[in-house]
């Protein structure tokens, strides 16, 4: 039983992160009408770049972000207006494809900077603990946890309380009209993506405060998170709130109470499951299956 | 404020669609343009509301060249266009939309100003204020598209096959405010499938096929045309030399 | 026949000839070696494109079907006792059977999903083959890795039989696919790819169809893993079930002209030499980059490929010389009399 509640916990804390790499990813759906397949390069970017300042200039993780992740809008930023914004004949086919190419490019570039070996985000809060229900929690799990619900209701203010959000919204809804009224759509995007990177930072910042990385672990994580965003309905950031969370307590229960090298395969078999019922995810809308 | 457009040459990327079109709209007028399916109707609305660049001629503007500003700077200047299809957002209520239309003005104590005026002027706005878009039917999410271009102050108004999968009640409604915003003082361009209905309203007519200007004048006259009736009955206006 | 399908004839013969004897005139190991994994890609590509090219339902999760290929034909091997030999070879079609039943069920449940969320489920399907291939370790030994039967040949007859292999399997498949391109299959796939709706409306059993050409492409994707794990023998799950395999498929399909029969094999012939020279000649690292570089420029400045962008070229020229003689002018409008203006 204590084993269950372990498992439970564990994975709404990390769900939380995985929330915030998969919010990016879908708003970038939802607003671009692409699949940014670079996320998990992204996200593993940001992760080294947190341990690159905490190993060479002793900058603390968290305070880091202040760096890391304007540099990631950046980054994201540039990728839309260099390489997506290009595309106008089958976006969707066509902007896997290029945020494919622009994944192995980052890939690459971290391979060279980093070499491919496993690194961790060693802090002084990882080793600190604190019980509850009979277990001890890491309080870097209660730490990351905390970001990220900061980071998801920023962002939620930011869409639901400004008039920038509401544009954002409106491009979402319908590109063309929303160029009718005189809304930049190629400038909205670009900072779409911008955001989708730097949420990537501080997702990569908490994902490598938890478990260790390397430059590979993108295709691991962009295949956890575009599930998460299936799962949830593709755009809708509510879907890829609950999806994160389900998924994760699902993965760690698994994991805690049964078994630990199959809990991950338990992640796509969910997804196989309910595509098999419902095609359109969880929350997705029956209309967004138009094509 | 006259709407000019010279020797136009416009399209998508691929062929050309408008092969020269030159064109007149005179202030105050309600143009009507006619003319069988993928004649470049519509292309002619996008190219003068600056969705695509003509790729050789000139679009003027009370005798400014427009033809590659964007889009924003087309609006600031007055022409609005309002698409054939639906250019609502779904998802938003019909006062959030009516309000992005002022999205462009800066001054957001003008946008609350014209946003009242414009509940005051078309009652449906106000009644179903807090309502979401997409729930409204068809000609009432047209009618909400009409009162959004109030939100500016328009000069030209861009109208693209406006009673598009509309029922016969409705239809007659938004004509009705075709109409109406004419009469007020607004240049209407209008695009039109259903021939004798557009010239009827309108003042001028034209007629295109193949991409270019086949016919224009008064639209009685455009009415009248011997050679009209073949329109009517769907088929081409082709003209024997 | 006519003038032009003598010719073309004439030139597919002469390729097929100058590959054949490529061992011959280029009796060099290191050669050898990239020419069948150039065959061995040019399959690969070529089934991927019966199902990606051709239905427009681009998959990044096939490469789990080269892995499965590779894992059935070593597992097999090892639990019948084939020996090794040419006979071995035979035992490439119980790998793409295996494969081929494997992608039923699987090819139904992302093909339920639109095109966009087909590729997301897709992309899954590499991850989850990739997982079983590490924890079914009584099966494929997890992370050790797992070996198939040695090739009995030594020096430098080893690797012939494995380019005649390579190269059967390669002409076997741009065969197919040319036969499916010209036949009704093929027309009613392309029509899923251009109007999916439309194509349902006509009568056309676009799911069946789909899961068809999922199923075909699994199936060869799955005889190239059989040959590469007899090839090297040796096979570990990270490089059976490779991602980067499946940007490859893709890469070279978009390159050469994605849908075209002869686009995937002018891809496979551009990318597979060169990327084997990265590898070589730039540190680890360094070669993603240029790949990864390479095909951004590829899907950014030539989307349709070289194969459609160099016909239309030409095509267009003869086009030009004929309408050079015929050019007509454009019709004048009819101004009316404008009598006073507005009404």
């Amino acid at each position: 039983m204590s084993l269950l509640l372990d498992g439970i916990i564990s994975g709404i804390l990390t769900g939380g992160v995985y929330a915030l790499m998969a919010s990016g990813l879908t708003l970038v759906f939802g607003v671009l009408e692409i699949i940014n397949v670079a996320q998990g390069s992204l996200i593993v970017a940001g992760a080294f770049l947190s341990y690159a300042l905490l190993t060479y200039l002793h900058i603390n993780i968290f305070l880091g972000l202040i760096l890391t992740m304007p540099f990631m809008f950046l980054v994201g930023y540039v990728v839309d207006r260099v390489f997506v914004r290009r595309l106008r004949v089958d976006r969707v086919m066509m902007s896997i494809m290029v945020t494919y190419g622009v994944a192995l490019v980052i890939d690459g570039i971290l391979t060279m900077i980093f070499s491919t070996s496993y690194v961790h985000l060693q802090t002084a809060a990882l080793n600190q603990s604190f019980p509850l229900a009979g277990m001890r929690v890491p309080m870097i799990y209660v730490y990351v946890f905390l970001m990220s619900v900061v980071f998801l209701l920023a962002l939620y203010a930011l869409l639901y309380r400004t008039t920038f959000g509401q544009a954002l919204r409106a491009t979402a809804q319908n590109r063309n009209a929303a160029r009718l009224i005189g809304i930049d759509v190629d400038q909205m995007s670009s900072i779409t993506f911008g955001i989708c990177a730097a949420l990537a930072a501080a997702g990569g910042m908490g994902y490598g405060a938890i478990s260790s990385f390397h430059p590979n672990s993108q295709f691991d994580l962009i295949s956890r998170v575009l599930v998460i965003i299936v799962l949830g309905g593709m755009g809708n950031i509510g879907g890829a709130l609950v999806a994160s969370l389900l998924m994760l307590v699902i993965e760690d229960v698994v994991s805690t109470v049964w078994l630990p090298n199959w809990s991950t395969l338990i992640f796509f078999i969910v997804l196989a499951m309910t595509l098999a019922l419902r095609p359109q995810g969880l929350f997705g809308s029956k209309e967004a299956r138009q094509q | 404020m006259v709407l000019t457009l010279k020797d136009i040459y416009a399209g998508y990327g691929g062929a050309d669609i408008l092969r020269g079109v030159s064109l007149t709209v005179e202030q105050g007028s309600l143009t009507c343009i006619v003319g069988p399916n993928g004649a470049g109707k519509s292309t002619v609305l996008r190219t003068i509301s600056g969705v695509i660049r003509p790729r050789r001629g000139l679009v003027q503007f009370g005798g400014v060249t427009i033809n590659g500003f964007s889009p924003r700077r087309i609006l600031e200047m007055g022409i609005l266009q309002v698409p054939q299809e639906r250019s609502l957002f779904p998802q938003l209520t019909v006062q959030e939309n009516v309000r992005l239309g002022g999205f462009i003005l800066k001054d957001t104590r003008l946008v609350e100003r014209r946003l009242g005026a414009v509940m005051e002027r078309f009652p449906l706005v106000k009644e179903r204020a807090k309502e979401l878009a997409g729930s409204l039917s068809g000609g009432q999410q047209k009618l909400v598209e009409f009162a959004r271009c109030f939100m500016l102050d328009p000069k030209l108004i861009l109208l693209d096959e406006p009673s598009m999968g509309l029922d016969p009640q409705t239809f007659k409604q938004v004509f009705a405010m075709v109409r109406e915003i004419h009469a007020e003082g607004v240049t209407v361009l209008m695009v039109e499938q259903n021939t004798k209905s557009g010239l009827e309203i309108a003042t001028h007519g034209v007629v295109m096929e193949g991409g270019m200007v086949r016919l224009d004048g008064p639209s009685q006259d455009v009415l009248h045309h011997p050679r009209i009736g073949q329109l009517f009955l769907g088929g081409t206006l082709t003209m024997a030399k | 026949m006519t003038r032009r399908q003598a010719y073309n004839a004439a030139a597919l013969g002469a390729a097929l000839l100058l590959a054949a004897l490529f061992p011959v005139l280029v009796p060099n190991g290191a050669f050898e070696t990239v020419a069948i994994f150039t065959l061995i890609y040019i399959a690969m590509a070529s089934a991927w494109n019966i199902l990606g090219g051709y239905t427009g339902y681009v998959s990044l999760g096939h490469a789990a079907f080269f892995g499965v290929g590779a894992y059935a034909f070593t597992i097999l091997c090892k639990a019948w006792n084939v020996p090794a030999g040419w006979v071995t070879f035979l035992m490439l079609l119980a790998a793409g059977a295996v494969a081929g039943i494997l992608a039923i069920p699987f090819g139904w449940i992302a093909l339920r999903a639109r095109r966009h969320t087909f590729v997301v489920i897709t992309i899954a399907y590499l991850f989850i083959f990739q997982l079983l291939a590490y924890n079914l370790t009584n099966l494929t030994n997890g992370s050790a890795g797992i070996g198939a039967p040695i090739p009995p040949w030594m020096g430098s007859s080893f690797n012939i039989p494995f380019f005649y292999v390579a190269l059967a399997l390669a002409v076997a498949v741009i065969v197919l696919s040319a036969l499916i391109r010209r036949s009704r299959f093929g027309l009613s796939l392309l029509a899923i790819r251009d109007d999916e709706d439309r194509a349902l409306g006509l009568g056309i059993p676009t799911g069946r169809l789909k899961l068809t050409a999922f199923v075909i492409a699994a199936i060869f994707i799955a005889m190239a893993g059989a040959l590469y794990a007899y090839y090297v023998t040796f096979i570990y799950p990270q490089y059976a079930m490779n991602p980067l395999d499946d940007l490859s498929m893709a890469l070279m399909a978009f390159l050469g002209g994605v849908g075209t029969v002869a686009g995937p094999v002018i891809g496979a012939l551009i990318v597979e030499p060169s990327q084997q020279y990265f590898t070589i000649a730039f540190q680890s690292g360094l070669n993603l980059i240029t790949y990864g570089g390479l095909f951004l420029v590829v899907i950014l400045f030539i989307p349709r490929g070289l194969w459609p962008t160099i016909r239309d070229a030409l095509k267009a020229r003869a086009e030009r010389v004929r309408a050079q003689s015929a050019v007509e002018p454009p019709a004048e409008a009819t101004r009316l009399s404008a009598k006073g203006g507005s009404s």
